[in-house]
């Protein structure tokens, strides 16, 4: 088997011809040591395709860049490649003539495709394939991936391509170039890209025209307010029927389990425990979807790089850049692919602050626990206009997050990665029509993330709870007592450190197991206060009636406080380590939430106590 | 012709040569600009500026358009391409 690597700068249609190569056989291709995920497929029984990172030379600058970059020099044990596949934006030659160039350094065996030559053609850009093929020493192929046009050739090309003899191993040095290497290597680009590549006019001019909208001085940031806003009612509107849907799903399949198994431990275990967890995580799912599918195609159109653009001198007065924005609009759905989303931003220092602020954006997991407390204890005045003072609350909490992230960038930027700003460099690419297949790619990457927290996770998780709040089994009457069961007997060990806070032992055992994923607190409170029903719906009305009657007001706030900072997602400070590659940063950001958190509830609580009592 | 103009400079849509990079940019952010093609030679214009502070500008090259900040492309030595000629 030959394994070729399939190699192109950002933007140049790799993830198309990817899919137009491998179909269905694609698979994912972990790298030692980084947590980038690639994708590996087939062609045929005989050709294996590993899809790298995106990069803009062999002098990697991201932590992507360099997992493709070490893969192409051989130095990754896992993938030792046969050749290079090298994709082309055919209405980008002349910056990509440099990249070309540099990969021939490497003197492995290598096939060029010559992608959006359809898009080239209507630009009225000629390019020469075989006197190009010539000059690079490689051969060349005109492809339009998208439409799947000359990939058979492409492939024959792929297959005769000369692999014998390739023990050379490449002397690119990871040494800064010097200039006069750059510079005589763009004096070949010069010289091919005159023989090779005729162009009257190379300006997109669709794209011209749509940025002198969105990038407009008045209307730019007015229509990006538009789109952001729009994105978060999709989120919450249209993710309320599906969410319904699932809910009733798994409620339904608890009933039938009920039903058909036997009575006894067993059962309870699976309904009460793994099945409600479950269905209270796979809720978020439509939510989830919603968002990054809006993010996923604004990046592929190209919109992404202009809201980086856009947002870039708001962001730089807390010390980060423009690149944070995405990381930090993602987490708004989840943590933890935001947090690898921060691989493209180049600089450490802003890479680290944008995973320390991650958490803090109002992921999807926090809404359940919002809504319980919220629902429980701010008065629904109508405040004019059908707008309600619930929604407002919630509306606020939102903004207190991103506010408190904004404070933490600034404080991290002052005190721990001080030094100058790092410099913003981003493309703004044509834009694109995305294309549905690499769209569901991309979705189903980011989706498979949010939702290996139930395998790993919340699963083994509930199994705990449960097996806490349920042994040892005294019996008061026909109700079990949850008083004497190990989990109540934790809880009170921890009381008098939460005292403070407003929260008794009873809340103490149900925040316990929220500090491994935050939307075990609902399910946990239920069991806490041995609301018992059969009826789902009705148990969540029967807490609220419950946490009503036995909170004050001020243990209510300074539980919603406690719900913007602690970090209570196990899964995120996991990924945290992952992605710094140490426990030092996960500690750091586990501590200083905690902090926050103890400090915000401890505030809360005794100013609010004095307020309302 | 005005040698000490750099790109931070310059006017918007105006096209201009790049001369050179002044001798302070020497980090990954020009490393990476060069492997762009910012090379002494070739023509460049601000197409955009961004709302408010004007900051960040959008540069374009051959085709090709980045964004990048203004106290940045004060490092990059640039000419008026219409002076050149001149010269020449």
């Amino acid at each position: 088997m030959k394994t070729f690597a399939l190699i192109g700068t950002p933007n140049s249609g790799k993830t198309a011809l990817f899919n137009a190569l491998t179909g269905s056989t694609q698979k994912v291709a972990n790298y030692a040591g980084v947590t980038v995920e690639g994708t590996i497929g087939r062609i045929d029984s005989d050709i294996e395709i590993l899809d790298l990172p995106g990069t803009y030379s062999l002098r990697p600058k991201t932590e992507e860049e360099r997992v493709a970059v070490r893969v192409l020099k051989r130095e990754d044990p896992q993938y030792p490649i046969d050749g290079v596949l090298l994709v082309l934006d055919a209405t980008q030659m002349w910056r990509n003539l440099g990249f070309v160039l540099e990969v021939m350094e490497l003197k492995l065996p290598t096939v060029v495709a010559l992608n959006m030559t359809d898009l080239a053609k209507e630009r009225g850009i000629q390019i020469d394939t075989e006197k190009l093929s010539e000059k690079i020493g490689a051969p060349v192929v005109s492809i339009v991936a998208s439409r799947r046009k000359g990939i058979e050739r492409l492939i024959e090309r792929i297959r005769s391509a000369n692999t014998q003899s390739n023990d050379v191993i490449s002397q690119i040095s990871n040494q800064p170039e010097t200039n006069a290497h750059v510079l005589e290597r763009f004096k070949k680009v010069d010289q091919i890209y005159k023989t090779c590549v005729q162009e009257k006019k190379s300006n997109d001019r669709f794209s011209r025209k749509v940025d002198r909208i969105l990038l407009h001085p008045v209307f730019g940031p007015l229509i990006l307010i538009v789109v952001l806003g729009t994105v978060f009612q999709l989120m919450f509107n249209f993710a309320k029927i599906p969410m319904d849907w699932i809910d009733a799903a798994f409620r339904g399949l608890i009933e039938w389990c009920k039903h058909v198994l036997p009575g006894g431990w067993l059962r309870d275990l699976l309904t009460e425990g793994v099945l409600s967890g479950v269905g209270t995580t796979m809720v978020f799912l439509p939510q989830i979807l919603i968002l990054f599918s809006a993010i996923l195609f604004l990046e592929d159109f190209g919109y992404m790089a202009r809201a980086v653009f856009l947002l870039d001198s708001l962001m730089s007065k807390v010390g980060l850049q423009g690149k944070s924005f995405i990381p930090l609009f993602s987490s708004f759905a989840c943590a933890i692919p935001g947090i690898m989303s921060t691989r493209t931003i180049e600089n450490k220092r802003d890479r680290l602050t944008t995973i320390l602020m991650a958490p803090l954006m109002t992921c999807s997991a926090r809404i359940p626990v919002y809504s319980l407390l919220i629902g429980c204890f701010v008065p629904n005045t109508d405040l004019g206009f059908g707008i309600r003072l619930q929604g407002v609350v919630m509306l606020g909490l939102y903004f207190f997050g991103v506010i408190a992230a904004l404070a933490v960038a600034f404080v991290f930027r002052k005190l721990v990665f001080r030094g100058g700003k790092s410099p913003l460099l981003i493309e703004l690419p044509s834009y694109k029509w995305p294309q549905i297949s690499s769209l569901l790619r991309g979705i189903w990457l980011r989706t498979k993330m949010f939702l290996n927290r139930v395998t790993q996770v919340i699963v083994g998780l509930t199994i705990v709870i449960w097996f806490l709040v349920s042994f040892p089994k005294a019996h008061n009457g026909d109700v079990v007592d949850i008083n004497q069961s190990y989990a109540a007997k934790i809880g009170k060990a921890f009381e008098p450190a939460i005292r403070p806070l407003g929260f008794d032992w009873k809340i103490g055992m149900a925040i316990l197991p929220a500090f491994a994923a935050r939307e075990v607190m609902v399910s946990a409170l239920t069991t806490a206060y041995a609301v018992e029903s059969e009826n789902e719906s009705v148990a969540q009305e029967k807490l609220s009636a419950t946490i009503k009657k036995e909170w004050t007001v001020a243990t209510g706030l300074s539980l919603i406080i406690w719900f913007v900072f602690a970090p209570q997602c196990i899964s995120t400070l996991a990924v945290v380590r992952r992605e710094t590659g140490g426990w030092t940063w996960s500690t750091v950001m586990g501590l200083y939430l905690m902090a926050l958190a103890y400090l915000g509830s401890f505030v809360t609580f005794q100013v609010a106590s004095r307020l309302f009592s | 012709m005005n040698i000490n103009k750099t790109l931070a400079d310059s006017e918007l849509q105006t096209e201009v040569q790049i001369l050179g990079f002044s001798p302070e940019a020497s980090d990954h952010f020009y490393e990476r600009l060069k492997e762009m093609g910012f090379l002494p030679g070739q023509l460049i214009k601000i197409v955009h500026e961004a709302p408010y502070t004007r900051d960040p500008i959008a540069v374009e090259i051959h085709g090709s358009i980045f964004g990048f900040r203004r106290e940045d492309a004060r490092q990059i030595l640039v000419t008026n391409v219409v002076c050149d000629e001149g010269v020449a």
